[in-house]
């Protein structure tokens, strides 16, 4: 109890203070923009850290990392485009909320369960670190390829009207994810000898396309409709008692995003789309999902942010980087002397636990600037289409070529943005692809690394429980669809 | 074109993907001790499409006609900008393209104020070129002909 003591007197420093509100806004900011990844900014402000106190430093790159995975859901909710792969779930509901006018209380949402999913997700830092870890640790390949399955069968619930729609787009959404060098044993597929294509397809400048620009396409058919140039915002503020339905969503998810964040390989994309697949599972009205349903929209936020807390569990307790930006974070303690793992909480325990107190500002800085900045963001929606729409499309243009800096990848972006425009115009749903594409090499990779590690043996996926039980998990993932559907159109047939 | 035409012809392409995979797939080297190599994957990819393809195509037979609806021209004519944009950018250069880019749009959505189509196009390049190329340090491209 000292230990936080002492950490809040450290946090609560000026500079100390001010370097998270940076840190944070400056996340917020660069998770917002597509194309610009959480991960992006924090290894843009890394060499920024080198001249700065080991705390404030570290500091800076949490605030970076925390708001970077909440800015993603500005633009998802309001243009669609989740500004970073996080929030990609975010769009399936927090997008048509804000297109019935209440973009407000989407907002709202998105900004308390990401603050509040923040915060729990570093108390369980704080209280099970060690447990989670170990836990954590005994992720080998067929554990990973179970969450891989697991994660891709949450296709089957966000497919919309038809399920073997859905399906293929992510079939399809697989074979694209192949286009390159198999993951295992380097091998071309499927480049034609063109040496971009050899680098595979990126899934950014896809997701950019494929959200943001091909709505951007949809929206120029009503251009010159008079009363569609401007959505009505509707400043309608979430009412306590939709607050309260949505404590077991935000508790729910946010665990699910911890626990999946503390797996290494596993990140806050992966979560938000397995926490909106639990949400919708939960839910006694499962139909409404994909509507504009403020679980939807609580659920993948919450679980985004609770994986910031539960990526930091590896890192600091045994000194494993959970994922690319946990990695660079690992660099930035290291530079400073600091050697994450069990001797770090004996030997700078009050680094540790000052680490903790500033990362649960940060969330709570987090809530701060949403709540100002709300008003803000949704007067984005006031501009005309015919205004909004052109900056949209720059925006795709520079954010797909941001990625890697060549026009490939802006290629890339354009033509999903075409397919994507005919997909959504005839009911071809968009978010299997991007799942497939974040989750196919992970499940391929592991999948053959698993069989090469057990020597051909396929029992190997059945006889290990925890990958077992990610199959079991996956398989009622994607069965409940299947079921709810039949049972519907016979009680339609019936009536 | 209605979404049965739609689904009824995207299903048969889908089933020609799949073939082209399995046929491209068997130039794939196997490189392990197992039988699982790099065309294992593509090959469940290809066959669960032709089987959902299948599926989609007896539905597309069993289906009812549909409107189609959404007036397609300005739709056309932005991915034509937009192409446009892609190509003129190595050559021009961002800034120039961007300019002549959202000044057509612009102009292609009917807007005539000046006021307008002179703040737009600057603005957006200005918003660019500071966040972008000074704050974080993305090397925008400045044309063949300006470098």
């Amino acid at each position: 109890m000292e230990l936080f003591a002492l950490g809040l007197s450290n946090v609560l420093h000026w500079d100390v203070l001010m370097i998270l509100f940076l840190g944070v806004a400056v996340g917020i900011a660069i998770g917002a923009l597509p194309g610009l990844t959480a991960t992006m900014g924090v290894a843009l402000l890394l060499p920024v850290t080198f001249g700065m106190q080991p705390v404030t430093g570290i500091l800076l790159l949490v605030g970076v990392y925390f708001g970077g995975i909440y800015g993603g859901s500005i633009t998802a909710i309001l243009i669609n485009t989740p500004g970073t792969p996080s929030g990609a779930a975010t769009v399936l509901d927090g997008y048509p909320l804000a297109q019935k006018g209440f973009a407000h209380k989407a907002l709202t949402v998105a900004t308390l369960s990401s603050g509040i999913g923040g915060i729990l997700s570093v108390l369980l830092l704080i209280f099970v670190a060690p447990q989670v870890a170990k836990f954590a640790l005994k992720f080998s390949a067929p554990e990973s390829f179970g969450l891989a399955i697991f994660g891709l069968s949450v296709i089957a619930s966000i497919s919309g009207k038809s399920l073997v729609k859905g399906l293929m787009t992510g079939f399809l959404g697989l074979l694209v994810a192949s286009i390159g060098l198999d993951p295992v044993g380097g091998f071309p597929r499927f480049t034609f000898g063109s040496q971009e294509l050899m680098g595979g397809i990126n899934f950014i400048p896809v997701m950019i396309g494929l959200f943001a620009a091909s709505e951007a396409f949809k929206q120029m058919e009503l251009i010159f409709t008079k009363n569609d140039n401007i959505i009505k915002i509707d400043k309608v503020r979430l009412t306590w008692s939709e607050f309260k339905s949505l404590i077991p969503t935000i508790l729910r998810s946010t665990s699910i995003g911890a626990f999946i964040g503390a797996i290494p390989g596993a990140g806050g994309d992966i979560a938000a789309f397995v926490a909106y697949n639990e949400a919708k599972r939960w839910s006694k009205n499962p139909e409404e999902f994909g509507k504009g349903k403020i679980q939807g929209i609580a659920a993948p936020e919450a679980a985004n942010n609770g994986s910031t807390g539960g990526a930091m569990i590896p890192l600091l307790t045994l000194g494993i980087p959970g994922d690319a930006v946990t990695a660079v974070m690992l660099g930035a303690l290291m530079v400073q002397g600091l050697q994450p793992g069990p001797m770090l909480f004996t030997q700078n325990a009050n680094i540790v636990y000052t680490l903790f107190v500033g990362m649960i500002f940060a969330n709570f800085i987090i809530l701060f600037y949403g709540s100002i900045g709300i008003g803000l963001f949704t007067k984005v929606l006031k501009v005309p289409k015919s205004l909004l729409t052109p900056v949209i499309l720059v925006l795709c243009v520079v954010g797909a070529y941001s990625m890697g800096n060549n026009m490939f990848d802006v290629w890339i972006m354009f033509i999903a943005g075409v397919i994507g425009y005919f997909m959504q115009r005839y009911e071809f749903p968009a978010s299997p692809v991007i799942l497939a594409l974040i989750l196919g090499p992970m499940m391929e990779a592991n999948f053959r690394r698993a069989l090469v590690m057990s020597g051909g043996d396929y029992s190997v996926f059945v006889t290990r429980p925890i990958a077992a039980s990610f199959l079991v998990l996956a398989t009622i993932s994607l069965i409940t669809p299947i079921i709810r559907g039949l049972l519907k159109s016979r009680k339609q047939q019936a009536l | 074109m209605n979404k049965k035409k739609v689904d009824f012809i995207s299903s048969i392409l889908v089933i020609c993907i799949s073939i082209m995979v399995f046929y491209l797939s068997l130039s794939f080297k196997k490189l392990e001790a197992t039988e699982v190599g790099a065309a294992f994957m593509p090959r469940v990819y290809a066959g669960a499409l032709i089987i959902l393809s299948v599926i989609l195509f007896v539905q597309s037979i069993k289906s009812k006609e549909d409107d189609d609806s959404g007036d397609f021209k300005m739709v056309a004519i932005t991915m034509g900008v937009i192409a446009g944009y892609i190509v003129l950018t190595p050559m021009l250069g961002f800034y120039i393209s961007t300019l002549v880019s959202v000044l057509a749009l612009l102009l292609f959505s009917r807007i005539r104020k000046p006021i307008l189509l002179i703040t737009m196009p600057v603005g957006i390049s200005l918003f660019i070129y500071i966040c972008f190329q000074k704050l974080l340090h993305v090397p925008i491209p400045l044309g063949k002909f300006f470098s």
